[in-house]
C-alpha cells in the first residue's frame, strides 16, 4: 500500500533515481502505513539563483504555510491539498520523506542541519505501528547515519583495546562493541561514547586472542510525546586485533565507590561518577540498565577515579547501576553496585535579562 | 457624510496564511528598536558560532563541522516547534549561520564578559557600539537583507572541553527580553546537546517577551511583559497558574500556557480566529470628486489600524497588516476595484484612485457620500458581503480577567501604586465591595481599553483599610466574574 509518506518527488536528481526507488521499495516492505500528514509538509530545494523569499511569498499567497527558510535554496513548508509539491516551479528537488543528507552537503551547514531536523520530523510524524516504526527508524538512520569509514585499533597495554574512528555526520554518540568472533555473538564489551576514541576492556583470561571491534553512530530524536528515541546508524565493518587478556587476580584490591551516593537522583544529565581506585592505575567501569549488568550502556577502561557520564542517549527517568574493578593485565573483583536515576533538569539559574538598552 | 464600509476579506484558516514578509509598520515607534516584539510573521535568526583566535585568551575550544550541524539541527527543532503552536497567524524562521573569530574564549569567562566578546564579533562583522547596539544594527540589516519582519541572533558558545559546560559564573543559556540576542552553550549544562532544542525554544520565548515561570525565576507572577503587558500568570508560585507543562517553566516541557501566548502577542479576544494585533479595522478617506472627461474621479486613502502597544496613551504600536485591496461601488451597485496610486496595494497606508465613467449612470450629482468602500487587508477576516462597518476587538469571555498585584501592598515600595484589573473587554465594569457589601469602587474601562486601575481609594476619596474586598466584573454581554482582592497597608 502506498501512502503519502512514500511520495518522493525527484525531478532533477535523476542520478539518485535508483537509490530513491530502493528507498521507496524498502518503505513499502515495512508496510501497513497510513497517510501521515495532516498538513502535507514538504522540503523544497530550489534551483540556484531562485529568490526563495519571493517563492515563499508566492506559496503563502496560495495557502501554504512556511515553517523555515534556509537561504539560499531551501524552504520547509506545509502545503494545502491544492498544491502538488511536484508542480512547484523553480524547485530542484521536493521531498515528502527522508532526505539523503549527502544531497545537502553542498548547500552548507544549515542546509545539512535542516535535513537532519526534517528527517527527524518525518519519523516523529509517522502514525506507523511500533514494529514498522522501528524498521523505518533504522532505514532512516542508515540513510542519515552512515557507518564509520574505518576503525583503528591498538592495545596501549595488556587487557586494553583503544579504538578510534572518523566522525559520522549527525551522530550524537557512538556504540562500540568488541567480541571474540567476527559475527559478534560472543561479546566481551559493549559501550557508548560521545567521543571519537574509547578504551574498552579486552577479554577476561590469560593468553592472546583475536578481538573484533565495530562502531556505529547514533542519534537521539524526540518521539513527539516528550520522550526520546535512539536512531541507530549502520555498523562499521569489523576490525580485528590480537591482544592479551586480563587475568583475574583475587589479591588485587577493588575500587571503592564514592560519588554519587546510592540511589542519587540527578538534576539533568550532568553526572560524574567517582571512586577511589584500587591496585591498578586503570579501572574498568560498567553502567547498566539492570542490576545484574545484563544491559550495559557503558563498559570502558578509564584512568584515575572519575568518569563524566556522556549525556546523549540518556533520558529523564533512566535508572542505572554502576560498578568498577581494577583493570590491566590482571583485574580485581567488582566493587559494590550503586544505582542512580536521571532526574529532570532544573532551570534554577537566571536565564532571562532585561536589555538595558531596550525601547520602553 | 462619507460612508466607510469595511468588509474585510481574507482567508485565514488552519494551514492557510497570508503573506507576512517585511510588512512591519510602526506608528509613533522606532521600528528598528523593536526587533522581536510579537511572534507573528517571518523572523531571521542568525546563528553565530564564536571561534576563539587565541589572541587574548588561550584557545581551549574549536568548533567542528559536525558539532555545528548538531547545534543547528537542535536550533531548527526548537524554532520549528514554535511554528506549529499558533494556528491563527503565520510564523516562519529564516535561519542562517556564521562562524566568527574573537580574541576571547567565551566559555572560560563569566557571562557578563559578553560585553567584550560580542562587540569583538560585531566589529568583525562591521558593526560597532555596545553589544546591544551593535547586535541590533546587525539584526536590522539582516531583516532588510532577508526581507523579514523580525530578527535576533543566537550566539552558540563552544563548551565541549569545558569542565562543566557552563560559563565561569554558572550560566549556560540566557536571553534578553525582546532581543536582540540569546546566548547558548554547546553542552547546555544538564540538558546536553540532544536537548538543546527545548532550551532554544524556551529562550526564543524570552526573545519575544515571554517571562520565566519556574520556581526561583526572577520574574514573579505580578511582572508584566509583551505587547499586551501580560502578567506572568503561570509562574510556579502564581495562585492562578494552571499549566505546569509550559515551555517557560523550564525543563523538558513542550507545552504552552495562555499567559505565555499572550505575552508573545498571541491573543484573540473576540474568538474570531484572528490575533488581536492584526485584527483591527482599516480606515479610509475619500475626497470629493473631480470631474474629468468621460466621468469623475475620486482620490482616497486606506490605512490599516494599529492596536496600541501596552495601552500606549498616544495609540502608538506595531502591525504587520497591509492594505491589499480597495473596492468601491455606488449604492447597491457591483463592487469594482480601485487602483493603487503607486501601482500595488502592499503597504499599511495606500492612496488609491476611483474613476466612474459617465456611461455608468447619471453622475452629475455624485459625491463621496454616494460611494461605498470596502478594504481588504492581508490579515483581517471576511465579515460578509453586506456593507457593514466592523469594529475593533471585543472580548467575549472574562476567563483571563483578574486583578494584580493581589494582595496589593500600596506602602511596600515594590513599585505598584494601583491594582490593575486586566484582560477585560472594552466596556467592562469593575465594582468593588467591602465584605459587608458596601460599594467602594465602580468604574468602566476607557473606550477600547482592556484594563481598569484601582488605587485602593473608595468613592469618597479616602484610602480603604487593609482587608479583603470583593470584586465583580461585568462585561457588555452580561458575563460576570467575581473574586477577592486583598489590600495590605
Amino acid at each position: 500500500m502506498e501512502s503519502e509518506f512514500f511520495q518522493c518527488y525527484e525531478r532533477v536528481m535523476q542520478k539518485n533515481h535508483l537509490k530513491n526507488w530502493a528507498w521507496i521499495v524498502a518503505f513499502l516492505f515495512v508496510g501497513g502505513l497510513k497517510p501521515l500528514f495532516a498538513a502535507n509538509p514538504a522540503f523544497l530545494i530550489y534551483n540556484e539563483g531562485i529568490d526563495i523569499t519571493k517563492e515563499a511569498d508566492h506559496l503563502e499567497n496560495s495557502g501554504a504555510r512556511i515553517r523555515q527558510r534556509i537561504p539560499p535554496q531551501i524552504l520547509v513548508v506545509d502545503l494545502p491539498d491544492s498544491i502538488k509539491p511536484n508542480k512547484i516551479s523553480g524547485t530542484k528537488s521536493v521531498y515528502t520523506t527522508a532526505i539523503p543528507l549527502s544531497t545537502l552537503d553542498s548547500l552548507g551547514t544549515v542546509a545539512l542541519a535542516a535535513g537532519m531536523q526534517w528527517n527527524r520530523g518525518m519519523i516523529r510524524s509517522t502514525k506507523a505501528s511500533g514494529q514498522a516504526m522501528g524498521a523505518m527508524r533504522v532505514l532512516v538512520a542508515q540513510r542519515s547515519l552512515p557507518a564509520p569509514a574505518s576503525i583503528a585499533l591498538s592495545s596501549p597495554e595488556n587487557g586494553l583495546i583503544e579504538a578510534q574512528w572518523e566522525a559520522v555526520d549527525s551522530a550524537l554518540y557512538y556504540d562500540v562493541e568488541a567480541a571474540i568472533d567476527s559475527n559478534f555473538n560472543q561479546k566481551i564489551a559493549s559501550t557508548r561514547t560521545n567521543l571519537l576514541r574509547v578504551v574498552i576492556p579486552s577479554f577476561e583470561g590469560s593468553g592472546n586472542k583475536t578481538i573484533f571491534v565495530r562502531v556505529r553512530g547514533a542519534d537521539s530524536i524526540e518521539a513527539g510525546d516528550g520522550t526520546r528515541e535512539d536512531v541507530l546508524g549502520a555498523w562499521s565493518r569489523a576490525t580485528s586485533l590480537e591482544i592479551a587478556g586480563s587475568a583475574a587476580n583475587a589479591s588485587l584490591s577493588s575500587p571503592v565507590l564514592t560519588s554519587p551516593f546510592p540511589n542519587y537522583i540527578s538534576e539533568g544529565f550532568t553526572l560524574i561518577l567517582e571512586w577511589i581506585a584500587g591496585t591498578t592505575a586503570q579501572s574498568r567501569l560498567q553502567v547498566s540498565r539492570t542490576s545484574i549488568f545484563s544491559e550495559t550502556i557503558f563498559d570502558t577502561v578509564v584512568s584515575g577515579g572519575e568518569f563524566v557520564l556522556p549525556s546523549p542517549g540518556l533520558r529523564v527517568g533512566d535508572s542505572l547501576y554502576w560498578r568498577v574493578k581494577s583493570w590491566g593485565a590482571s583485574n580485581s573483583a567488582w566493587s559494590d553496585v550503586r544505582s542512580f536515576r536521571i532526574g529532570a533538569p532544573q532551570n534554577s539559574l537566571k536565564d532571562m535579562f532585561v536589555n538595558p538598552e531596550a525601547p520602553q | 457624510m462619507i460612508r466607510h464600509c469595511f468588509i474585510i476579506l481574507a482567508v485565514l484558516s488552519l494551514g492557510t496564511f497570508q503573506t507576512a514578509t517585511a510588512g512591519l509598520t510602526a506608528l509613533g515607534l522606532d521600528k528598528d528598536a523593536f526587533t522581536s516584539d510579537f511572534m507573528i510573521g517571518n523572523v531571521v535568526v542568525t546563528v553565530i558560532f564564536p571561534e576563539s583566535s587565541g589572541a587574548t585568551d588561550p584557545n581551549s575550544e574549536t568548533w567542528s563541522g559536525e558539532r555545528k550541524t548538531q547545534a543547528l539541527s537542535q536550533i531548527l527543532s526548537g524554532l520549528d516547534w514554535w511554528t506549529k503552536q499558533n494556528p491563527r497567524s503565520p510564523l516562519s524562521f529564516t535561519v542562517v549561520s556564521e562562524t566568527v573569530a574573537t580574541p576571547y574564549e567565551p566559555i572560560t569567562r563569566p557571562y557578563y564578559d559578553e560585553a567584550l566578546w560580542i562587540p569583538s564579533i560585531m566589529t568583525t562583522l562591521g558593526y560597532t557600539g555596545t553589544r546591544f547596539a551593535s547586535t541590533r544594527k546587525f539584526v536590522n540589516d539582516q531583516r532588510t537583507k532577508y526581507k523579514t519582519d523580525w530578527g535576533f541572533v543566537i550566539f552558540v558558545v563552544d563548551s565541549l572541553n569545558d569542565s562543566n559546560g557552563k560559563f565561569a559564573d554558572g550560566l549556560f543559556a540566557y536571553a534578553y527580553l525582546g532581543g536582540p540576542f540569546m546566548v547558548m552553550t554547546y553542552d547546555n549544562n544538564g540538558y546536553g546537546i540532544s536537548n538543546m532544542g527545548v532550551v532554544v525554544a524556551h529562550e526564543a520565548g524570552h526573545i519575544f517577551h515571554a517571562l520565566d515561570q519556574y520556581a526561583g525565576a526572577s520574574s514573579p507572577n505580578d511582572y508584566t511583559s509583551g505587547y499586551f503587558s501580560t502578567i506572568n500568570g503561570n509562574h510556579a508560585y502564581s495562585s492562578i497558574a494552571n499549566d505546569p507543562n509550559s515551555i517557560m517553566r523550564g525543563g523538558l516541557r513542550w507545552g504552552l500556557d495562555n499567559w505565555t501566548k499572550q505575552a508573545i502577542g498571541w491573543r484573540d479576544a473576540d474568538n474570531n480566529n484572528l490575533d488581536d494585533i492584526m485584527d483591527q479595522s482599516p480606515s479610509t478617506k475619500l475626497n470629493q470628486p473631480l470631474a474629468q472627461s468621460g466621468g469623475i474621479s475620486f482620490a482616497g486613502e486606506a490605512s490599516v489600524s494599529i492596536l496600541p502597544r501596552q495601552g500606549n496613551a498616544q495609540g502608538y504600536g506595531l502591525t504587520l497588516d497591509t492594505v491589499s485591496k480597495v473596492e468601491y461601488r455606488m449604492t447597491n451597485g457591483s463592487w469594482a476595484s480601485s487602483t493603487a496610486t503607486d501601482g500595488t496595494f502592499d503597504s499599511a497606508k495606500e492612496n488609491f484612485n476611483i474613476t466612474i465613467s459617465a456611461a455608468n449612470q447619471s453622475i452629475q450629482n455624485v459625491s463621496a457620500k454616494d460611494v461605498e468602500l470596502r478594504v481588504t487587508t492581508s490579515f483581517a477576516s471576511k465579515s460578509g458581503d453586506t456593507a457593514t462597518s466592523s469594529s475593533g476587538s471585543s472580548r467575549t469571555t472574562l476567563d483571563l480577567a483578574h486583578p494584580f498585584p493581589n494582595p496589593f501592598k500600596p506602602n511596600s515600595n515594590l513599585g505598584h501604586t494601583t491594582v490593575t484589573f486586566t484582560d477585560l473587554s472594552p466596556g467592562s465594569k469593575v465594582q468593588i465591595f467591602t465584605v459587608n457589601g458596601e460599594p467602594v469602587f465602580n468604574k468602566e474601562t476607557a473606550p477600547g481599553a482592556f484594563t481598569v486601575l484601582w488605587d485602593a481609594i473608595n468613592d469618597d476619596g479616602k484610602a480603604v483599610a487593609s482587608g479583603v474586598y470583593y470584586y465583580l466584573i461585568t462585561d457588555t454581554a452580561g458575563h460576570k466574574k467575581d473574586g477577592k482582592v486583598a489590600v495590605i497597608r
